[in-house]
């Protein structure tokens, strides 16, 4: 079994609601509540949800961009959130970060090279030349023409800008990159260019992704193994063809049965569900998904379903699957 | 044959300034009866978006029509005046936007925007305005219609806004409905149920409804007939079963390899080589030449022309032949 | 609403009292003694008649004591006797406060007439001539400092060196129970100079914010609704885009309470601002912080003002 590179335990994230000089907090927005993952060497973990489900929070909490409240961050045997600021800056180079706006995460007034170059000034130390040198095979390497060194980021299309993210993220050869809606914002065509190259270069490099998206048919392309999340909460999880085949919790079946898929049309048995997403303020007391669950039970609301361990790493957080399972 | 609620034949827009101008819309024809769902798809560029406001007469400054005709129920929209099109803005045709939050007025209560609406159209007191927006607001699926009326659209989610902003475009029972990328920004369960709101509205009304988008699997959703726009230009016409299944034309075909399938799990994307040229120096033959697998000499020198490939399903493409069915 | 506006009360009165105790030390820092300044000597002075006095001024008490003293007879509106002019420091301001505020008033409202209808107009016709006739005055009104305008138009208006026919009178100040038309006559030039300054900002601030609403996709879904033209414009942008210049306008209030000194100069208005400089000329502690305390609260009561009008016109910020 390959060891695990990244271990999430019990993490935490709320954010006070303030209302101004004179009024007390309105409340918090639980934007992670209790969640605990593993990702194994090599794999690339996706992690699904709709906006709101605080999947953004999460992985800005894994990189220690944003301090959680409570819970353990292990990558590679070190607990992040103990470490000291110095040793956590070295740490950083491990672990880098692809952001789903190709312009608004590169500087624009910065060049490729600056953009590039700058985290190896920051970690290596080396000479001008040689840092040069490891821009060009960067570039090369994600399919930018080496000419385009000294052009600024308005100059490129939206692919482009994304390809000069993603040198930037392996600039430092990192062991985990997290992926965070790399592709949402690119035409179809361009997007399977860029996925594309993401595998190759996992291939290449023995890379690790944590790879963040609404789009379940995106991260089921990517993913070995995928979390579900709504409302702060991981609801289900397992690998990812057996969650295509198999979806066991509620929430899970019904964002598969609502994706559009062209080579199938007028699905049957299409899950449509009610309402719409609660306000992560007023998070139900029991489980997340009752309010629009159509299996849910009296219990359901009262109670927090534990997370269930079944068969070949499938995990879900749902009662409907209590006797099946066992909490770990 | 079915009279045509609206017929665009051979439609040019062009974005000019002081030094030069630039086509966005090249020559494009299309047409849909009452109660038919025509979807155009096209990537960023591919002049969609210019199209649908060309024909409702809402180009921004620097944009103008310079060729063709626009026949809605036997008027000729170009001809028309400013005072005429806005009568026929709102209450014949109407038109739906991607950010419904960003069209919405944040300082006005989404009820008065819904009786704005009636109130520019029809002669009716004030009150019955409200009624009828109170009746609205209940058929687009917004349960508690009173609350709603008097809030505000910062404090309704996006999926919500989508509902009033189909409120607003319905409220004088349009015969024609411009919906351009409705359910982009919103989540995939929330774009579920407003696709399912739409086919709704569609029956009961007999509405035609122009859906533009780059999300094939939205067109199989609802569209009966596709056009695929590339570049400015019409690529692919035909019924929705034969462009999904049976594509004739190299950019279709490799749009629909191009996005990742659930339950199929490849290794690798196909994806198109290159991007879309840029609007100055388009290619002298077929705009897809330079990323198209099946180019040849012909290609690049002689544009093609959009021919009858069989009945019903035409391509602008010197090499398209009717495709077998079993995809290509 | 109602929280929203108590909240901005209570903002208020804090920083009032912030700024009570800003102006105390800082006057008290001052170099130069009231009492020496008082008997007019500064050298050889006789230290009893010195003595006497500090201790008449109540000027030998330990600091937070003249602090304390000084803070509750202010709430009081007891705000102690003026050394230079020997009445009542509130008598003082009392005379001269509504001078200024008349001025700066008539002046806000005058630069809001013209400036805010020729900010949409010049959004309007972005690009044509007409637009770059008003934005390049707006440049020109915005560059040209209040003493110069000021002198200008007495040159042009009183001196009469284009011969309209009539002469404005160029200075002084007539009471309005006195001569109502006389009073009047005196306040056009000075407010117009003021005037024109702001409303060149105010022209400005307006255009850039037509000018972002007007390209907003909020109101292409307005055209699309098939709503007139004027309407748009009237019933949603200029709602939207005045959002802004509300908060412009009420800075340029503030600036202007206390500069009108320059105005009041050229003009010879005896209003506050000449009161105080006045005061901090003669040292006259008492009269400083009075006046002082006066325009800091007129700005932070101003402020409060245009901040609960934005929350009428903008229903998020409540």
């Amino acid at each position: 079994m390959s060891e695990d590179l990244l271990k999430v335990c019990h993490v935490n994230k709320t954010f006070p609601i303030k209302g101004g000089m004179f009024s007390k907090s309105n409340g918090v927005v639980h934007a992670v509540d209790d969640v605990s993952f593993t990702i194994h060497k090599g794999e690339t973990f996706g992690l699904v949800g709709e906006s709101g489900c605080g999947k953004s929070t999460l992985s800005r909490t894994i990189l220690q961009l944003i301090p959680a409240d409570s819970g353990e961050v292990i990558f590679e045997g070190k607990d992040l959130r103990k470490l000291s600021k110095n040793d956590l800056r070295k740490e950083r180079r491990y672990m880098r970060m692809i952001f789903q706006k190709p312009f608004d995460s590169l500087n624009p007034r910065q060049t490729v090279r600056d953009i590039i170059g700058t985290p190896i000034r920051i970690h290596e130390k080396c000479s001008a030349e040689e840092r040069e040198k490891q821009i060009l095979q960067l570039m090369e390497r994600v399919g930018l023409p080496s000419a385009y060194i000294d052009r600024y980021p308005h100059e490129f299309s939206g692919g482009q800008r994304q390809r000069i993210g993603i040198a930037r993220a392996l600039a430092m050869r990192p062991k985990l990159i997290v992926c965070d809606e790399p592709v949402s914002a690119l035409d179809v065509s361009i997007q399977a260019q860029i996925l594309s190259l993401l595998k190759a270069l996992q291939r290449e490099d023995k890379l690790t992704y944590l790879f963040i998206s609404h789009n379940l048919s995106v991260v089921n392309h990517m993913s070995d193994r995928i979390a579900v999340m709504y409302l702060g909460s991981i609801m289900e999880t397992a690998e990812a063809t057996e969650l295509y085949h198999n979806p066991l919790h509620p929430y899970t079946q019904a964002l598969l049965s609502a994706i559009p898929d062209p080579s199938v049309p007028d699905k049957p048995n299409r899950i449509i569900l009610q309402g719409d997403i609660p306000s992560p303020v007023n998070v139900p007391q029991g489980c997340r998904f009752c309010t629009r669950c159509w299996k849910a039970t009296e219990r359901c609301s009262k109670e927090r379903p534990p997370f269930y361990h079944l068969k070949d790493g499938h995990a879900v957080a749902c009662f409907l699957y209590e006797k099946e399972g066992d909490v770990q | 044959m079915e009279k045509e609620l609206l017929q665009v034949k051979d439609l040019q827009m062009v974005f000019e300034n002081k030094k030069r101008s630039f086509t966005a819309v090249d020559n494009l024809s299309f047409s849909i009866q009452r109660g038919k769902t025509l979807g155009i798809v096209g990537e960023s560029g591919s002049g969609k978006t210019m199209a649908s406001l060309s024909v409702m007469g809402l180009l921004p400054n620097q944009g103008r029509i310079s060729g063709g005709e626009i026949i809605f129920e036997g008027k000729d929209l170009r001809k028309c005046s400013e005072a005429q099109m806005n009568k026929i803005r709102g209450s014949e045709m109407s038109m739906i936007f991607q950010d419904s939050m960003m069209s919405l007025d944040q300082v006005y209560t989404v009820g008065y925007q819904i009786s704005e609406a009636i109130l520019a159209h029809e002669k009716v007191s004030r009150q019955e305005a409200k009624n009828r927006a109170l009746s609205l607001i209940g058929a687009v699926g917004i349960p508690h219609p009173d609350r709603v009326y008097d809030s505000y659209p910062f404090e309704l989610s996006g999926g919500m806004c989508q509902r009033i902003m189909i409120a607003i475009a319905l409220s004088c029972n349009p015969k024609l409905l411009f919906a351009d990328e409705p359910t982009t920004a919103l989540d995939v369960t929330v774009q579920a149920q407003i696709l399912d709101l739409l086919k709704d509205m569609q029956k009961k009304y007999q509405m035609g409804i122009v859906l533009i988008t780059h999300d094939l699997g939205v067109v199989s959703e609802i569209a009966d007939n596709v056009i695929v726009l590339y570049a400015g230009q019409s690529m692919e016409i035909g019924s929705t079963e034969v462009i999904m299944h049976n594509p004739s034309h190299p950019y279709t075909s490799g749009l629909m390899k191009a996005i990742p399938k659930v339950g199929e799990k490849k290794d690798m994307l196909y994806s198109i080589d290159g991007m879309v040229p840029d609007i100055r120096h388009m290619p002298k033959g077929c705009r897809f030449c330079t990323r198209c697998p099946l180019a040849d000499d012909r290609c690049r020198d002689e544009q093609p022309q959009m021919r009858e490939i069989e009945p019903g399903h035409f391509a602008r493409c010197h090499k398209a032949v009717p495709q077998a069915k079993g995809g290509c | 609403m109602k929280n929203f506006i108590l909240r901005r009360i209570g903002t208020a009165i804090v920083m009032l009292f912030a700024v009570m105790t800003i102006v105390f030390i800082l006057v008290h820092m001052m170099p130069g003694d009231p009492v020496l300044q008082m008997l007019g000597t500064d050298t050889n002075p006789d230290p009893v008649a010195v003595e006497s006095l500090r201790s008449q001024l109540g000027l030998d008490k330990p600091i937070l004591q003249q602090y304390g003293s000084w803070i509750f007879g202010a709430l009081q509106g007891n705000m102690g006797q003026s050394y230079s002019e020997k009445i009542s420091v509130m008598a003082s301001i009392g005379t001269r406060l509504p001078r200024t505020l008349e001025l700066a008033f008539v002046a806000m409202i005058l630069a809001c007439i013209i400036g805010l209808p020729l900010g949409v107009l010049s959004a309007q016709k972005r690009g044509k001539i007409s637009d770059l006739i008003m934005t390049t005055g707006a440049s020109l009104g915005t560059s040209i400092p209040v003493y110069v305008l000021g002198y200008l138009f007495i040159i042009v208006f009183s001196l009469d060196i284009f011969h309209f026919g009539f002469a404005m009178p160029s200075s002084g100040y007539t009471d309005i129970s006195k001569n109502a038309g006389a009073h009047f006559l005196r306040l056009i030039l000075p407010a117009l100079t003021l005037a024109l300054g702001i409303a060149a900002s105010i022209m400005r601030m307006t255009r850039s914010s037509v000018l972002e609403a007007l390209s907003s996709e909020s109101v292409r879904a307005l055209r699309a609704k098939g709503l007139k033209e004027h309407i748009v414009i009237s019933r949603h942008v200029v709602r939207n885009a005045f959002i802004p210049v509300i908060t412009e306008i009420g800075l340029q209030m503030g600036n202007l309470i206390g500069g009108t000194v320059l105005c009041e100069n050229v003009f010879n208005w005896p209003g506050l601002s000449t009161l105080l400089v006045k005061s901090i000329n003669a040292r006259d502690y008492p009269l400083i912080e009075g006046c002082v305390l006066v325009m800091s609260a007129i700005f932070i009561l101003t402020n409060a003002l245009v901040d609960i009008l934005y929350g009428l016109l903008d229903p998020r910020v409540r």
